[in-house]
C-alpha cells in the first residue's frame, strides 16, 4: 500500500507537456534568466542551459530548506555539521525537501534522476541531448520554480505544530514516518528557550520511541541515544529526564555513546554521502574519503553502520560511474573493518539504507556489488543470516532493495490518517 | 550511654525502602558500622572522603551512565565482614572514583567506578538521582550511595527517592541549603538560558572545595557597587587579578564546544586554579556575575568571638558589619565546619 502523507501533500503537479509548458509555470526566475534559457534552448545549447538553471533550481530548493529552523534540518540530517547547511549538497537538499513536503515523491524521483544524468553526461564529457535536457528543464520548472516556499505555510510546520498540542501519535505509520516523526520531536526537545520547551514533546516521545524502537533504523537509534549523551554533557536535566526515560522504556541503553567525539565520524560519512550525490562526486570523493580516514581507523560503534554505507556508496559509485581515484583509500578502510561491524551493518543497517538500496537498483551499482562481496569471501556464505541476498545473482538483488525501499514508505493497514 | 540510635533506625528504614536484596542483619550490621565511621575515616593519617555504591545488579544503572568507567576488583564470597576486605580501597574515592557493591545471592562484586565530569556535564548522581524509575522497571535492582558531605555529615541516597543527611553533630545544620544558595548569590546578575546549569556547575564546584580545601572564606560581592576608590583598596589588601576568571563566559565556551576537549580540559584547570587560590590564605573574592576576583584578601576582624580562631572572625566581622557590595558569605574551618550566609544589609530600626 501506498503510504498517504503524515502532513498535507504539496499540491498536485500539472506535469507539464512541453518546457514551453514549463516555463509558464515561472514565479522565481526573471525574465532575464528566461530569454538566456530560450536563447540556449534555440541554439541547441541543452547543456548550458541545463547547467544554468539546474544550480539555480538546487540553491532555490536550498534557500526554501533555511527557511525552516537550522537546528530542525540538523535533526532531520540526523547530523551536527552546521557547516554543510549552507552547501547542502543535491541530493540532501532533495531528500529534505521530500521530507518536510516542499515536494512530491514523484518530485524526489524526477529531481535525483535528473542529478544523475547531468553526472553522467559530465563524466563521459559527452554532448547533452535534447530528450534529457527537455527532462531535467520540466522536472525543475514543474517542482521548483514554480512556487515560493515558506517554511511557516508548509504542511510539515503544521505538523510540528500539532506535536507541540497531540497527546498521542496514531499507530501504523510506515517507517519513513516514524524516522521523520522522532527526528522531529528531538529537534523539539532539544529548543534552547525555556519557554519553547514543551512538555507535551517529553511525554509524546516517551510514547512515541518505545512504540516505534523495534523498527527504528540502527542509525536513528543511536540518534536518540546520541541525543542523550549530549544531553548529559551539558547537564540539560530536561533533556536527561526525557531521553532516559525514552531509553529505559525502549530497553535502547546499548545504542547510547560514551561521548559526543563520536560524532564527528557520522559528521565526516555524511559528507561523504552528501558529496557522493553532487553531479561532480567523481572528482570530490576522494577528498571526502581522505578526511574519514584521518579521524582514525578505530570507527565507534555508533558510527560504524554511517560509515560503511559512505564506503560503500564510494565503491559502488552511481548507476553510470564510480570515482577511480576514490578507489584505494576506500579499499584500504574496507580493509580495517572487521568481519562482524559488516555483518552488523547488513543485518541491522542496509534493510533501511536509502542510499544504498538505491545504488542496488542499478546494473551498474550491482556489479560492483557483487565483486565487493566477493572480495570480502566471508559475506557470500551470510546470506542465511542476513535477509539480502549477498552473494546470489543481481536480479535478486534488485529484486530485493526494491521491496525493502517499498517496505520503507509502506503504511501499515491499521493506519487511520493523522492531519 | 547515649547512641545515636534514631540514625541507626534511619538507615534501616532507608535499606528496607530502597529494597536492597540479600542482605542478612550481619551485612546491616556492616553497613552501620562504616556509616558510622565514614566522617571521621583515614588511612595512614591522610582523611578520606568515602563514596560507596551499594546495591543489586548495578550493571543496569551503569549504562545509564555514558562514559562511566567502571572495574570489577573482586568477588568475595564470604560475605560476612565483607566492609573490612573493601575498606583498604577506599582511598581511591579521594581522586573521585566511587567504590560499588553489587550484592549477589551468593557473592558480593565490588570495584570501582568514576566518570570523568568537567562539573558542567551532568555526573552520576544527576543520571540516577534526577528522574523517576517505574517501579516495574527496577525490580530486583537497587541503587544507593553513602558519601562524606563534611567533617560530621553523610549523605544517603537512593533511587526510590531517599535523600536523608545524617549529622553527629549536637548543633542544627543547613548544610544540605548552602550550596545551592551559594549558586544563586553567585549568579544573582545572570539571566541566561544556561543559569541552571552554571548554578550546578557552582554547586559541584564548592563540592569540591568542601572536600579538597582545608578551610576558606569565599566573599561573594556585587562588583557594580564598587567605586574606583573601593577598587584601589581592595587591590591594597589583596591580590587582585589581572583579570577575572569569568566562569559565565568559559561555561559558555565550553557549552558550545563540547566536542571539542581542549574545551573540556580548559575548564578543568581554571577549576583546579580556582581550588588552589581558594585554599591561599585569606579571603577570596567573587562576584555575583560568577567571576572570581581576588584573593589573600585581609580584613581587621571587629568582632571578637569567644570562640574559633581568626577566620572565624574575620567572617563574622564581615557579616555583622558589611559593605554596601557584600551580598554573600561562604565559610569553612579547618575541621570541616562550614555554612553559607546571605548578607543582610538591613539596618535594625533604633526604637524611638
Amino acid at each position: 500500500m501506498i503510504c498517504h502523507y503524515l502532513w498535507k501533500a504539496p499540491e498536485t503537479i500539472n506535469y507539464p507537456e512541453s518546457v514551453t509548458d514549463a516555463i509558464q509555470t515561472n514565479v522565481i526566475l526573471s525574465e532575464t534568466d528566461i530569454r538566456q534559457l530560450h536563447k540556449a534552448f534555440a541554439a541547441e545549447l541543452f547543456e548550458m542551459a541545463v547547467e544554468y538553471v539546474w544550480s539555480r533550481a538546487i540553491n532555490q530548493l536550498r534557500m526554501s530548506l533555511l527557511s525552516f529552523p537550522n537546528e530542525l534540518i540538523l535533526s532531520l540530517l540526523g547530523i551536527t555539521d552546521a557547516g554543510m547547511l549552507m552547501t547542502l549538497p543535491e541530493n540532501f537538499t532533495i531528500d529534505l525537501a521530500y521530507e518536510t513536503g516542499i515536494i512530491p515523491q514523484e518530485g524526489k524521483s524526477d529531481l535525483i534522476n535528473s542529478n544523475e544524468l547531468i553526472s553522467s553526461y559530465d563524466y563521459n564529457n559527452s554532448m547533452m541531448d535534447k530528450s534529457a535536457a527537455d527532462f531535467i528543464l520540466k522536472t525543475v520548472f514543474a517542482y521548483i520554480f514554480s512556487k515560493r516556499i515558506d517554511f511557516r505555510k508548509t504542511g510539515f510546520y503544521d505538523y510540528l505544530l500539532s506535536l507541540k498540542q497531540r497527546t498521542a501519535i496514531p499507530q501504523g505509520f510506515s517507517y519513513y514516518h516514524q524516522k521523520i516523526t522522532v527526528r522531529s520531536l528531538l529537534y523539539l526537545l532539544s529548543e534552547k528557550n525555556p519557554e519553547e520547551r514543551n512538555r507535551n514533546i517529553g511525554a509524546l516521545l516517551d510514547e512515541v520511541v518505545p512504540m516505534f524502537w523495534s523498527e527504528l533504523s540502527a542509525e536513528d537509534r543511536w540518534l536518540v541515544g546520541r541525543n542523550y549523551t549530549e544531553a548529559v554533557v551539558n547537564n540539560d536535566t530536561f533533556r536527561i529526564a526525557v531521553l532516559k526515560n525514552t531509553l529505559l522504556k525502549s530497553k535502547g541503553f546499548d545504542y547510547v555513546p560514551d561521548t559526543i567525539s563520536t560524532v564527528s565520524y557520522v559528521n565526516a560519512a555524511k559528507r561523504i554521502i552528501a558529496n557522493h550525490n553532487t553531479h561532480y562526486f567523481y572528482n570530490t570523493d576522494a577528498e571526502a574519503i581522505n578526511y574519514l580516514s584521518s579521524l582514525g581507523s578505530a570507527i565507534p560503534k555508533d558510527a560504524i553502520g554511517i560509515c560503511i554505507s559512505a564506503l560503500l556508496s564510494v565503491k559502488l559509485g552511481n548507476q553510470y560511474v564510480h570515482s577511480e581515484e576514490a578507489q584505494p583509500k576506500v579499499d584500504q578502510m574496507i580493509a580495517k573493518i572487521k568481519e562482524e561491524d559488516f555483518m552488523l551493518y547488513f543485518q541491522e543497517y542496509l534493510p533501511k539504507d536509502e542510499e544504498i538500496l538505491h545504488h542496488l537498483q542499478y546494473d551498474y551499482c550491482i556489479s560492483r556489488f557483487l565483486e565487493f562481496v566477493k572480495a570480502k569471501g566471508c559475506l557470500e556464505d551470510a546470506t542465511k543470516q542476513i535477509r539480502f541476498p549477498m552473494g546470489k545473482d543481481a536480479e535478486s538483488i534488485k529484486k530485493t532493495a526494491e521491496r525493502f525501499t517499498a517496505e520503507l514508505y509502506q503504511k501499515k493497514e491499521d493506519f487511520h490518517g493523522f492531519l | 550511654m547515649i547512641y545515636y540510635q534514631s540514625a541507626a533506625d534511619e538507615i534501616r528504614k532507608i535499606i528496607e525502602n530502597e529494597k536492597i536484596q540479600n542482605l542478612d542483619s550481619d551485612i546491616i550490621d556492616e553497613i552501620l558500622e562504616f556509616a558510622s565511621s565514614i566522617c571521621s575515616y583515614e588511612e595512614e593519617e591522610i582523611k578520606i572522603y568515602p563514596k560507596i555504591i551499594i546495591g543489586n545488579n548495578l550493571d543496569f544503572f551503569f549504562q545509564q551512565i555514558p562514559g562511566l568507567f567502571h572495574k570489577t576488583i573482586s568477588i568475595i564470597s564470604e560475605m560476612n565482614n565483607f566492609l573490612s576486605k573493601i575498606k583498604n580501597s577506599i582511598s581511591i574515592c579521594n581522586k573521585d572514583w566511587y567504590v560499588y557493591i553489587d550484592i549477589g545471592k551468593k557473592d558480593i562484586e565490588y570495584g570501582f567506578c568514576k566518570l570523568n565530569d568537567d562539573l558542567t556535564s551532568a555526573s552520576i548522581e544527576d543520571l540516577i538521582y534526577k528522574s523517576s524509575y517505574d517501579e516495574n522497571d527496577i525490580l530486583e535492582k537497587s541503587f544507593i550511595i553513602i558519601k562524606y558531605i563534611s567533617r560530621n555529615i553523610f549523605q544517603i541516597r537512593g533511587i526510590r527517592k531517599s535523600d536523608q543527611y545524617f549529622s553527629f553533630s549536637l548543633k542544627p545544620s543547613t548544610i544540605n541549603l548552602d550550596l545551592p544558595n551559594l549558586a544563586k548569590c553567585l549568579l544573582t546578575r545572570v539571566e541566561d538560558n544556561n543559569k541552571e546549569a552554571k548554578e550546578q556547575f557552582f554547586i559541584k564546584l564548592f563540592e569540591n572545595v568542601r572536600m579538597k580545601v582545608h578551610g576558606c572564606i569565599c566573599l561573594v560581592i556585587d562588583s557594580e557597587k564598587l567605586k574606583a576608590a573601593d577598587i584601589t583598596r581592595f587591590r591594597k589588601s589583596s591580590n587582585w587579578l589581572t583579570e577575572p576568571i569569568d566562569f559565565g563566559k568559559i561555561f559558555d565556551t565550553v557549552y558550545q564546544n563540547k566536542s571539542n576537549e581542549i574545551g573540556i580540559i580548559s575548564i578543568q584547570n581554571y577549576v583546579e586554579i580556582t581550588l588552589e587560590l581558594i585554599s591561599q590564605d585569606g579571603i577570596t573574592i567573587f562576584d555575583n556575575s560568577g567571576r572570581l576576583l581576588a584573593f589573600n584578601y585581609f580584613v581587621k576582624g571587629k568582632i571578637e568571638s569567644r570562640f574559633g580562631g581568626a577566620r572565624r572572625r574575620a567572617a563574622e566581622s564581615i557579616i555583622e558589619n558589611p559593605n554596601e557590595w557584600d551580598m554573600g558569605l561562604y565559610f569553612q574551618s579547618q575541621d570541616g565546619y562550614s555554612y553559607f550566609k546571605e548578607i543582610s544589609h538591613e539596618k535594625e530600626e533604633t526604637p524611638i
